[in-house]
């Protein structure tokens, strides 16, 4: 790994140690809940596509928020607290996403980036054109089918119908 | 000039005429002297009652086969001339070089609930053949499903992702799902037309299992530009890519008879022809103006959405003054045939219910003539098994009755004098072998064709094998008729009683018939074999030698069945040399890309990460199928108060029950409510770690 990338992945592990030294203190057996909390958070951001030494930065912004909340008496769970935290950190900086793996199909970004159809309309962002394009509505009327006598059908064989 | 010409329909409507006229007098004449030889056959001469039905239901039947026959004979003389002056491929132009101005067509792939891996390996076929040309820069693909499984859904879209992103083609290749399936395919088509028919000037319509090569469909845009009244124009798309017996045997007749059948329906059709709801390319505008399907009054079968839409389309379009055309020698159009008998025969039960509920239209204003005899043929197609059917089951009962109450010397009520019954064993040999030089003379044709006039012999396996091949394929269907027989006619039976069918989607892949099956499928028309051999072997025997070729398959109905559905037994005949059809020995490019998708397929899926799950469980646990999924739906529409809570409901439902125990419906109102979906995949990944989190795929 060249130097370029390690010191990111560096700083992450640190700045996730520091999460980690902010937890509540007591036995082992007291850190397991953030232990998953912190899992969880790395988990999700793997599934999209997060590049590690960014996962390890995000997921100690969440940590550090989730234990704030946490201090202030709230009887959730770290898990909870750290994914919630995880999705507003991911909703004020739409640029966190920019590095992901599939960064280039904005298409599978776009609750993260646009979560408000009306916010996209005026942010500029058209991610719809990709599934469908804009729609250029017209009618298409059902044919109204009305019967001929046999007496017609019969003069119709004979005088071709116009 | 032709093309001009085949433009302005008076030019080829009066040549059609005259040709449908020597058809009809060919099958009148034909089925005259063969009704007449029936008669004379009869004990009576057709005096009396019964028989005169047995010689009506003869004609009837005879004038069925007669169609067939001439039609193929008709196109037998076109092939072997290699000149057609109204073949609408002959007027086509070199195509100018280079650029991409031209007329924008949008290629549809309707699909509902299908194999979704085939259905875009297809599309990858397809969408690779048109790009390698010069001009792919002007079509569109939608793939617009109309599908209800929630699985299916969501898969559909990830595999629309995973091609876009692997072809580049965000922005070519558009995906569309449409929640209340209004009228099936048509209605699929209509709301395409609604939503963005304006933007196009041609759509091409493609089956779940349709390819086509991109040169075939650049070739069609410009028959269409420059045939101004054309409205549709169908290709013939050939059968391919199955391994089974039964399906290898109907693609190798798809191959071989097909080409000649097409021509001599193109030569009475004309402008005139059918659309087969695929493979074809529709011109838009006269589509939506005219082509808008209604609800027929009364309740299904024979009422309610039309089923067989693409008959009806054709007769609507050309009773605007728009033409329809079969491109009969347009190749690179493909489909696939079904993979087992009955399953061959749950499409038949679809296509009988539309067919007879053409009947309904044959009367209906702006309708050609022709139109309203394609109605009937198609009714035909079916009813013409009952007809058989009843056929032998009246001269069953003659049989009997003459066994049982002896020979009738009065038949005629107050004759004074007595008559003798003669049965004329000779005549009936010369019947017998007159029926079926009708139906195998065609099959003939077709092998000299193609072995000495067009010498693509080899491209069968050779001549040896190619005779081999059309031997199997003359005994397997003869075989596999009686089953047909008995099939449509209890379809006929119970569709005239009102019995309305479930749409499912055939089976687009190879599945061999288990026996269980076949013996619930074929269990009814053994039993009735069994009786009605019993009966008559034991009343008249010299009546059941007769009977022995429609008994007998019967009887074996449910090992004909399983063993025809078997892939090993289709490779083992392909071993064999039979069956060779030239996309098998040659394969085109395009059938070559489609194996190899279809091959890779099951590789790791590179973009999402919780593969291995359901694909609903995947919409809502991992990101980015969920994030896919999201994008998709526009905004919430606002629901009722009553339905939001009913949501909410499921919601809990799905945290505390976990998916499995989620219904199709209650999957389908997650997934149709963004936020709804939302909720769930947040406070999913909330869940403490243990067996909740892992019953949605979260190890943590």
């Amino acid at each position: 790994m060249d130097d370029g990338s390690r010191k990111p992945a560096m700083a992450g592990a640190k700045a996730s140690e520091k999460a980690a030294s902010d937890a509540p203190k007591g036995g082992t057996h007291r850190y397991a809940p953030w232990q998953e909390a912190q899992e969880r958070v790395l988990l999700y951001l793997k599934a999209l596509g997060v590049p590690p030494f960014q996962s390890l930065d995000i997921t100690a912004k969440a940590l550090r928020s989730a234990i704030k909340e946490k201090k202030k008496a709230s009887r959730e769970t770290p898990t909870k607290l750290a994914m919630r935290a995880l999705h507003d950190i991911l909703a004020d900086d739409h640029r966190l996403l920019d590095q992901a793996d599939y960064g280039t199909y904005p298409i599978l970004y776009r609750p993260w980036r646009t979560p408000d159809p009306e916010a996209a309309k005026s942010s500029g962002i058209d991610l719809e054109p990709m599934a469908a394009p804009p729609i250029d509505r017209a009618t298409m009327p059902a044919k109204n089918i009305r019967h001929l006598s046999l007496f017609s059908l019969a003069l119709g064989l004979i005088h071709r119908e116009k | 000039m032709k093309n001009r010409s085949l433009s302005h329909n008076r030019y080829w409507e009066s040549a059609a005429r005259w040709r449908r006229i020597l058809l009809a007098v060919l099958i009148l004449t034909t089925t005259l002297v063969a009704s007449g030889y029936m008669a004379h056959i009869l004990p009576h001469q057709g005096r009396t009652g019964i028989e005169m039905v047995l010689v009506i239901f003869f004609g009837m039947l005879f004038a069925w086969i007669s169609i067939g026959f001439w039609t193929a004979t008709l196109g037998f003389f076109i092939l072997w001339r290699r000149f057609d002056r109204f073949a609408i491929t002959n007027t086509l132009q070199p195509a100018a070089s280079g650029g991409t101005n031209g007329p924008r067509t949008a290629v549809l792939i309707p699909i509902y609930n299908e194999n979704v891996a085939r259905v875009f390996a297809g599309i990858r076929s397809t969408y690779l053949s048109l790009a390698s040309t010069d001009r792919s820069g002007t079509f569109d693909f939608f793939v617009l499903s109309d599908s209800t499984q929630p699985d299916t859904w969501v898969e559909e879209e990830v595999v629309w992702a995973q091609l876009c992103a692997e072809l580049d083609a965000f922005g070519r290749i558009f995906y569309r799902h449409r929640r209340p399936n209004i009228k099936r395919k048509s209605g699929n088509v209509a709301d395409f037309c609604r939503r963005w028919g304006k933007t196009y000037r041609y759509m091409v319509v493609l089956d779940a299992d349709s390819v086509m090569s991109g040169n075939t469909l650049l070739r069609m845009v410009r028959l269409m530009e420059q045939h101004s009244r054309v409205g549709i124009l169908q290709t013939v798309p050939m059968s391919v890519g199955r391994d089974s017996l039964i399906a290898r045997s109907q693609q190798f007749a798809s191959h071989l008879y097909g080409p000649m059948f097409s021509a001599g329906l193109h030569f009475w059709q004309l402008g005139d022809a059918q659309y087969w709801g695929h493979n074809a390319i529709i011109r838009i505008a006269p589509f939506m103006a005219h082509c808008g399907l209604p609800r027929l009054s009364g309740k299904p079968p024979l009422g309610g959405e039309i089923l067989s839409h693409d008959f009806v389309e054709a007769a609507l379009m050309r009773g605007a003054g728009w033409g329809v055309w079969l491109a009969y020698d347009l190749d690179g159009s493909w489909e696939e045939p079904p993979p087992t008998l009955i399953d061959e025969l749950a499409r038949d039960r679809r296509w009988c219910q539309g067919n007879i509920q053409h009947m309904r239209l044959l009367l209906a204003r702006k309708i050609h003539f022709p139109h309203r005899v394609l109605f009937l043929n198609g009714a035909m197609s079916y009813v013409s098994a009952l007809l058989w059917f009843l056929f032998l089951s009246i001269s069953t009962a003659e049989a009997i009755s003459q066994a049982i109450y002896g020979p009738d010397y009065f038949p005629i009520d107050g004759g004074l004098f007595p008559e003798w019954p003669v049965w004329n064993l000779g005549w009936a040999l010369t019947l017998l072998t007159s029926t079926v030089i009708v139906l195998l003379l065609p099959k003939i044709f077709c092998m000299i064709l193609v072995t000495v006039k067009q010498k693509r012999a080899r491209l069968f396996g050779g001549a040896g094998r190619l005779l081999l091949s059309v031997g199997a394929e003359v005994a397997l269907s003869t075989l596999l008729a009686p089953l047909r027989m008995v099939a449509h006619s209890k379809f006929v039976f119970i569709t005239l009683l009102g019995r309305n069918i479930q749409w499912n989607p055939p089976p687009r892949e190879d599945s061999d018939t288990g026996w269980r099956v076949a013996l619930r499928f074929h269990g009814g028309g053994m039993l009735l074999a069994l009786i009605w051999g019993a009966a008559v072997f034991t009343i008249n025997r010299p009546f059941f030698w007769w009977l022995t070729p429609i008994l007998i398959p019967l009887l074996l109905a449910v090992p004909l069945s399983v063993w025809s559905s078997r892939a090993t037994w289709g490779r083992l005949a392909r071993r064999m040399g039979l069956f060779l059809i030239p996309e098998e020995l040659s394969p085109p490019h395009e059938l070559s890309m489609l194996e190899t998708a279809l091959q890779t397929t099951h590789r790791e899926r590179r973009l999402f990460l919780t593969a291995g799950h359901e694909w609903f469980v995947q919409a809502v646990v991992d990101p980015l199928v969920y994030g896919l999924h999201c994008a998709f739906r526009r905004q919430r529409r606002t629901v009722s108060p009553t339905i939001d809570r009913r949501r909410r409901r499921i919601v809990l439902k799905a945290l505390t029950d976990g998916p499995q125990n989620l219904g199709q419906a209650e999957k389908m109102a997650l997934l149709s409510d963004p936020a709804c979906l939302t909720d769930l995949h947040k406070q999913v990944w909330e869940l403490p770690g243990g067996e909740a989190a892992r019953r949605w795929g979260i190890h943590s």
